[in-house]
């Protein structure tokens, strides 16, 4: 009883910590940018593809979730120029079209290149920690506190460092950023490479778990990742962790105790409901997109 | 915002549509006694109801600035509903194309009603999660199939019955879009708090639309399942919502022939570049991004086909000048 709770307990954080890694890095971008980053769950495909390859060559999680994470953000850059930069005039239905199509671009670039395959995510942590009774696997353990450890790294960098600060400025007012000598067109892009990065580990430690990795893993990942992000309220720093961890026990509770055919359906549901309720999500402020 | 007049084109206009219907019989005949490449006849009926999917999102981002992001779910729901009543119920096939436009329009309105509440950007997310919960639901449900999908819905989709379809669909949005409706519309795309301020009901004309825009999708739903016979949940996939998107923006969001133009452009150049294999899938999205680039507007953002609608008679602001024009005009 109790082991089976601590497992569901388990499995809750770490999907709510997936869908928190990938719902920071759309949050971070619509934020600042307006826009919604919908080639983010193409990026951290990317992300796994890097985490894969690095695995290969050394076996060692550290290096995949670093090499993953410094590599990805250069994808996100390429977004950013492309989907963002390049479009930053157009209408705002035009770019939300772009970012879509850059996207799919993304996804089948992937495909053409790396083949449709199932590729295996070598094992990188084995063995197991006990807990007071029960064991449970060091995999668990690391992915379960790894994300938990980015989000508060991150949250840190946001509060503490210049960086962070302009990047609050930037939500805030892109206007005022301006005159206060901040480079905004910087700022931008490294909300875009944050994102990246983040969303990049969370594609590791996803693939751990999971261990297939092929071009579109993603598609639906990253829907239920906008979704959690749009719950707990796109654009505020704190929104799409809480929603994603709210979906991430919610989907374990209808797997669990109902049924798993309406696992992802609740997690739709529970978007359409809360979004009724409060249009800005749980914690979002107002904002005219 | 445009004002546009409608004189002058109704005469070409019919003219036109009369030898589309007629040219449809000829290639219909033809086709069934083998004298013409059936892989043609496919490509045609398969751009028609591209057509008239993006007619009916265009509706929706291109004259009240509305955003939908989902929109294949109406699309699904119009092929649902007609499979289920003309397999299960043995509805005539006319009866369920009908019913399932009346279904798609309720669909339009249920999800309209919360959407609109506030401004923004707010449908594009309800339409997604509408999308994605729909399919789940499809794929759950046993009595239409579920996730095997449903097949042996009668084939009755004709190429003249696809391209009755496709003009009345020209037909309806032009009108709505010359009309007093099409004035306030645009009156919200451009401004929503003005509209308000002289009068109108945002809320009241964008559930008008996105009631259409359901009806209109959920016709091309059926007339799909009954031309391939065979549905699947994942055909109306977020995916083929992206699509749709792709076909409108590329064609020219506001605009009727824009619109048109890029149901044919995409699914003429899916087909052409078929050699390319998966490659195609990369030059497609490719080219949307370029064109977005170099022309923000889309191919035919702005313009029309005259024998649509002749923009000489529209009525223009003297002193706005051409390029805030366009820009505006495709704002949602």
């Amino acid at each position: 009883m109790v082991e089976t709770l601590v497992l569901q307990l388990v499995n809750a954080l770490r999907i709510g910590g997936v869908y928190s890694l990938i719902g920071v890095g759309f949050s971070m971008v619509f934020a600042i940018v307006r826009v919604v980053n919908f080639a983010h769950a193409d990026v951290f495909v990317v992300g796994a593809f890097i985490g894969l390859f690095a695995a290969q060559l050394c076996g060692s999680f550290l290096v995949a979730l670093l090499a993953a994470m410094i590599l990805t953000p250069i994808v996100g850059l390429l977004v950013e120029r492309l989907g963002y930069k390049s479009v930053s005039k157009a209408p705002k239905g035009a770019q939300i079209v772009t970012m879509l199509g850059l996207g799919t671009l993304i996804r089948n670039l992937l495909r053409a290149v790396m083949g449709p395959d199932f590729r295996f995510f070598p094992t990188l942590i084995s063995g197991s920690v006990p807990l007071g009774m029960i064991r449970i696997s060091a995999l668990d353990v690391t992915i379960v506190l790894v994300p938990i450890l980015l989000i508060a790294l991150m949250d840190a960098f946001l509060r503490k460092s210049m960086l962070g600060k302009a990047m609050r400025a930037a939500a805030f007012n892109r206007e005022a950023v301006y005159l206060m000598g901040i480079n905004a067109d910087m700022v931008i892009s490294f909300s875009f490479m944050i994102g990246a990065s983040l969303a990049g580990a969370g594609a590791v430690i996803y693939s751990m778990k999971y261990p297939t990795v092929h071009p579109y893993m993603a598609v639906f990942l990253g829907m239920k990742g906008l979704a959690a992000c749009v719950t707990g309220g796109l654009g505020s720093s704190h929104g799409p962790v809480l929603g994603g961890f709210l979906l991430g026990f919610l989907e374990v509770l209808v797997a669990g105790y109902l049924s798993s055919l309406w696992r992802d359906l609740i997690v739709f549901a529970v978007l359409i409901l809360v979004l009724m309720a409060r249009p800005t999500g749980i914690l979002g402020e107002s904002y005219e997109a | 915002m445009r004002v546009v007049s409608d004189r002058g084109s109704a005469a070409v206009g019919l003219l036109v549509a009369v030898s589309l219907l007629g040219a449809s019989a000829i290639f219909e005949t033809l086709t069934s006694t083998d004298s013409l490449n059936p892989y043609i006849h496919h490509i045609v009926t398969v751009c028609g109801i591209n057509a008239i999917l993006t007619l009916s999102l265009n509706l929706l981002c291109g004259l009240v600035g509305q955003f939908s992001l989902g929109h294949a779910a109406f699309m699904a729901v119009g092929a649902y509903t007609s499979a289920y009543l003309t397999v299960i119920l043995h509805v005539p096939f006319l009866v369920a194309v009908a019913a399932s436009g009346a279904v798609g329009a309720v669909f339009g309105f249920l999800i309209g009603i919360p959407s609109f509440r506030t401004k923004g950007f707010f449908l594009g997310f309800i339409t997604l999660g509408f999308n994605l919960l729909l399919i789940n639901v499809i794929e759950n449900t046993w009595a239409i199939g579920g996730a095997r999908g449903m097949s042996d819905i009668p084939t009755r989709t004709t190429l003249p019955l696809v391209c009755l379809a496709v003009i009345a669909a020209v037909v309806i949005v032009k009108n709505i879009l010359v009309s007093n409706l099409g004035r306030s519309m645009g009156a919200i795309r451009e401004d929503e708090s003005a509209a308000e301020l002289v009068g109108i009901n945002p809320i009241h004309f964008k559930l008008m639309a996105i009631a259409v825009a359901g009806f209109l999708a959920a016709i091309a739903g059926s007339l799909y399942a009954h031309y391939f016979s065979f549905i699947h949940p994942s055909t109306f996939a977020q995916a083929k919502s992206t699509d749709i998107l792709t076909m409108v923006y590329l064609g020219g969001v506001g605009s009727i022939s824009g619109s048109v133009a890029g149901a044919l452009l995409v699914t003429l150049f899916l087909e052409i570049l078929r050699p390319f294999g998966i490659w195609r899938l990369v030059l497609m999205p490719a080219l949307l991004v370029l064109m977005i680039i170099v022309r923000p507007q889309g191919l035919l953002g702005g313009k029309e086909w005259r024998f649509i609608m002749d923009l000489r008679n529209e009525i223009r602001p003297a002193q706005r000048r051409p390029e805030e024009e366009v820009k505006r005009h495709a704002t949602p």
